[in-house]
């Protein structure tokens, strides 16, 4: 059975030729859906026809079409942009967005929807299905101020947890920087005052982190990013 | 057969030959597990007995749980003398795979081996049908082919938990291995072969009794939905993600987007965004192939494996045909944490890379991992392979072997990183062949035996814990004194989990402070990564802690790499878990009521009983300078620039270090300038018995 080319697979090796059965591929399709934001949903079975037609239900507000917009983001894992309101699918009337905005934020049915104000314009989110932190991270990539979103991705890590921040973590989700971006960023923080207090520093086996001295020393990122190094010798 | 036990307790006497049954009940009192054994050994097992001596028993022993359907239970506690420690006092081995599981439903809540066959037997139990076979077509085999050759004979469904080479070879480092990968270390394999029992194969068509299927059901939604996180029990992902409000690089919950199992059949599987909620996807979280192996590993899983009955699947599936070009079976296989990736840990240039970068250390372990399961040896968490790179640096080997032996090894393969080395540092090992072969009798023995001086004790890489002969197991680096005190107070490394999955669930540290607060009275009994405080009432409490639910876990049985249940990935519960759902299970599957605090008294039954054995082994009352204060030197030494308890280092200081144990021997109500158990705290867990013994044997203070 060869293995389909495009994904990270292995060489074309032959199975071993005892083992006759395939797997169930009715079953996996379940899983896909679990990790693929992009695929819909699968949609009802269509009803039979009624011989008696129902009256046309009433178009549903414009607050609830904007929840509900912002809702369906949030599960794909995106944030929503202001100015997509107006844009499709949603193309709402301009007139009809504000006050859309203002009953969300009245309505307890809407708690969820939760709204963070950006340089050059705001951005929502559902908490049903993302964290706050996650968002501000999608909303300072999508800024796309890469030395400002790396500098407080290293400020939170360093006060929150704490520990100096894996560079290695920008070649994967969300961002997925190649080594060529990654290292235009570390010289641009490295020019700015802004990001003074964010430093560079080297694990015991080369890997690269940074932390602020905002909230650590010298010393004590140094004993932390060993410390990794030393669980993975002693998991 | 009542609700959770199964009621009988096999005998199997290889000098005589005689099969017996006896009543689990007597022992009740000790829960099942690590508990059964350790009454089992002080009460039949004399002190001076070696671990090879016929005298010797070994004793396979599972609990309640075990089988009955809670998450992460089949596991079996194999209790029997230490091989390679000093003293050969009582140790556990732990393990999993499907051998505890069958054991319950072949009807055994324990099988004890006593005695020692004139010749190569194997164990042949399906159901209450019992039989002592003849193992000499058996005797040289690897642990595969022995458990190939009995599933031929007994049919496919049978579980074999067989030694190898190593084990018949009563090499120290040895273990017993069953379901292909999982091992059960501390020597035991040795213990077996010094009775010329090859395996035990098991078929059982019982069920477990439980009490109330419906409050079971119950909690294994519960379990599964809101408080499992990944291996370890790790609660965040090792990403940011959208469901997620903390990450941490170092997790185990490692699915994320654009991480597959790219050798899946079928074509690759993506792990993608696995929030909790959904009990079918729990075994996505972790992939232990790229966690242990490294990015290179994602290529070759086929998938992730694991115990019988346990969601988190922390066994590696890998697909590797450039492995099998060094032997025709290594091309297919993997373990988990240390024994996955140690093996290429030895070679000076790291592994030779075969086809794409990092994939060296892929292929190389693989290899490594073939042989070494297949012979049934042990690595003592990694300390053979460090034993082996601290000979190789300071030119030890040099020094000790024959000029003949010394040329006979392929040093040059070593300097490549090739795979072939271990091939045949392995067999060197597994069949006793050379001064060499002596790293497998333990750093106790090696100290003393290659004169390597205190420099050993000192080397700060080299991670030798007691000066006894065990190594580091999340000790002074996992919570300061908390984690030093656990792996001074065995006779091996300790296997305690318990203290670091808290450490490492990923939690910040106001969070994790505020659960030790909860659960220990004060936020200052959990120290940041180096970052150090004396030591207080606070850690002795959770030293306590610690120790119980490691001792409850071997005793119901239940794997103490997943559980305890401490912390939560839901933000909804504010990261709390359930320090009571152990109790739960116990209840809803035996029918007896109990709550976390009536198992404590329990494993504070089952740890007494321990330390009183050790006691009267050693003849001594003295535990805290003859056993515990036992601690290398680079502990305390490391770091020489850097004084304890400032941040960046996790120096220990060796006063505060006394002043630990004496909390800690307060706290367990011992003596707290000798660390031996007192009558009073023997008395308060209802073993007033072993008072009276260790009193007739003027080993109790007065």
């Amino acid at each position: 059975m060869a293995i389909t080319k495009g994904h990270p697979g292995q060489p074309e090796a032959a199975l071993p030729a005892a083992r006759e059965e395939k797997p169930d591929m009715g079953r996996r399709r379940f899983l896909r859906l679990a990790t693929d934001p992009d695929q819909k949903p699968p949609t009802a079975p269509a009803a039979a026809p009624d011989p008696a037609p129902l009256a046309e239900p009433a178009a549903p507000a414009p607050a609830m079409v904007i929840a509900d917009h912002i809702r369906l983001c949030s599960r794909q894992g995106r944030l929503v942009l202001h100015r997509e309101l107006g844009e499709e699918p949603l193309s709402l009337p301009e007139e009809t967005i504000a006050p859309a905005l203002d009953d969300i934020a009245q309505q307890p049915d809407h708690a969820d929807i939760v709204v963070l104000a950006g340089k050059e314009d705001r951005f929502y989110f559902s908490e049903q299905s993302m964290t706050r932190n996650y968002a501000e991270i999608l909303l300072r990539i999508a800024e796309n101020d890469q030395a400002r979103m790396l500098a407080e991705a290293v400020r939170f890590e360093c006060r929150t947890y704490p520990r100096p921040y894996k560079i290695a973590m920008l070649g994967v989700q969300p961002y997925f920087l190649d080594d060529e971006t990654i290292e235009a960023i570390l010289n641009q923080i490295e020019k700015t005052d802004a990001y003074a207090d964010i430093r560079r520093i080297t694990a015991l086996d080369g890997t690269l982190y940074l932390f602020s001295a905002a909230s650590m020393t010298q010393d004590e990122a140094q004993g932390l990013c060993d410390y990794e190094i030393e669980c993975m010798q002693n998991p | 057969m009542a609700n959770g036990w199964a009621g009988n307790i096999l005998r199997v006497n290889l000098s005589t030959g005689a099969i017996s049954v006896e009543d689990t009940l007597k022992y009740k009192a000790f829960i099942g597990g690590t508990g059964f054994g350790y009454k089992i050994m002080y009460d039949e097992v004399p002190p001076g007995t070696k671990p090879f001596d016929e005298a010797n028993k070994i004793i396979f022993a599972v609990g309640p749980l075990t089988g009955a359907g809670a998450p992460c239970s089949s596991r079996v506690d194999i209790v029997s003398l230490s091989t390679f420690t000093q003293d050969h006092l009582i140790v556990d081995a732990h393990m999993g795979g499907f051998f505890p599981a069958w054991m319950k439903y072949a009807g055994y809540d324990a099988i004890v081996i006593e005695g020692q066959s004139p010749k190569p037997v194997w164990l042949n139990i399906h159901d209450e049908k019992v039989s002592i076979e003849d193992a000499g077509y058996l005797w040289g085999k690897g642990t595969r082919a022995t458990n190939d050759e009995i599933c031929a004979q007994l049919g496919a469904e049978t579980v074999v938990a067989a030694i190898g080479q190593a084990g018949e070879n009563l090499v120290p480092l040895s273990a017993i291995l069953n379901s292909r990968n999982h091992a059960g270390g501390a020597g035991t394999g040795a213990v077996m072969g010094s009775k010329n029992l090859k395996a035990i194969a098991i078929r059982g068509t019982k069920g477990v009794l439980v009490s109330d299927r419906k409050a079971l059901k119950e909690l294994n939604d519960y379990t599964l939905t809101q408080l499992m996180g990944a291996n370890n029990n790790h609660v965040v992902p090792s990403t940011p993600q959208p469901w997620a409000e903390y990450s941490s690089p170092g997790s185990r919950w490692t699915a994320r987007k654009g991480l597959y199992w790219a050798a899946a059949e079928g074509g690759p599987i993506e792990t993608g965004e696995i929030p909790p909620g959904d009990q079918k996807t729990v075994g996505f979280r972790t992939m232990k192939t790229v966690f242990d192996l490294g990015p290179a590993a994602e290529k070759y899983t086929v998938k992730m494996s694991g115990c019988h009955s346990c969601p988190i699947r922390c066994m590696s599936q890998l697909k590797a045909p450039q492995a099998g070009k060094y032997h025709k079976d290594a091309g297919f296989g993997g373990n988990t944490c240390v024994a996955n990736f140690v093996h290429t840990t030895i070679f000076p240039k790291g592994p030779k890379d075969f086809d794409d970068k990092g994939d060296g250390r892929v292929i190389g372990n693989m290899v490594g991992l073939y042989h070494f399961d297949d012979y049934g040896l042990w690595c003592n968490y990694g300390q053979l392979h460090k034993d082996f790179t601290y000979c190789y640096k300071n030119n030890v080997f040099q020094r000790v072997l024959p000029e003949e032996e010394y040329k006979s090894i392929p040093w040059h393969l070593l300097e490549a990183g090739d795979p072939a080395f271990i091939q045949d540092f392995y067999h060197r090992l597994a069949y006793r062949i050379g001064e060499i072969s002596h790293l497998s009798d333990g750093s106790f023995v090696i100290a003393e035996r290659w004169k390597l001086g205190e420099k050993y004790w000192e080397d700060v890489e080299t991670k030798i814990w007691s000066r006894r002969g065990w190594p580091v197991h999340h000790a002074s680096e996992a919570n300061s004194q908390v984690g030093a005190l656990i792996n001074c107070l065995f006779n091996r490394d300790p296997m305690n989990h318990s203290h670091i999955n808290l450490i490492g669930s990923g939690l910040p540290i106001e969070i994790k402070k505020a659960v030790s607060g909860e659960l220990f009275g004060t936020p200052d009994a959990f120290d940041d990564v180096k970052n150090y405080t004396p030591m207080n009432e606070g850690k002795a409490r959770y030293t306590k802690w610690a120790i119980n639910r490691m001792t409850l876990h071997n005793a119901l049985t239940l794997c103490n790499w997943v559980w305890p249940m401490t912390v939560s990935p839901l933000k909804s519960r504010n990261y709390r878990g359930d320090m009571e759902l152990e109790a739960r299970y116990f209840t809803a599957v035996t029918g007896e009521p109990a709550t976390a605090e009536s198992l404590d008294l329990a494993c504070e039954r089952i740890f007494n009983l321990f330390r009183a054995y050790t006691v009267k082994c050693m003849n001594t009352m003295d535990m805290r300078r003859k056993h515990d204060d036992t601690i290398a030197p680079w502990v305390f030494d490391k770091d020489p620039n850097k004084t304890p308890f400032t941040k960046g280092t996790d120096k220990m200081e060796r006063a505060d270090m006394q002043k630990a144990f004496t909390l800690f021997y307060e706290e367990m109500g011992w003596h707290p300038a000798l660390g031996c158990p007192t009558r009073q705290s023997l008395e308060r867990v209802g073993l007033r018995d072993v008072a009276d013994d260790l009193a007739a044997h003027n080993l109790l203070p007065a």
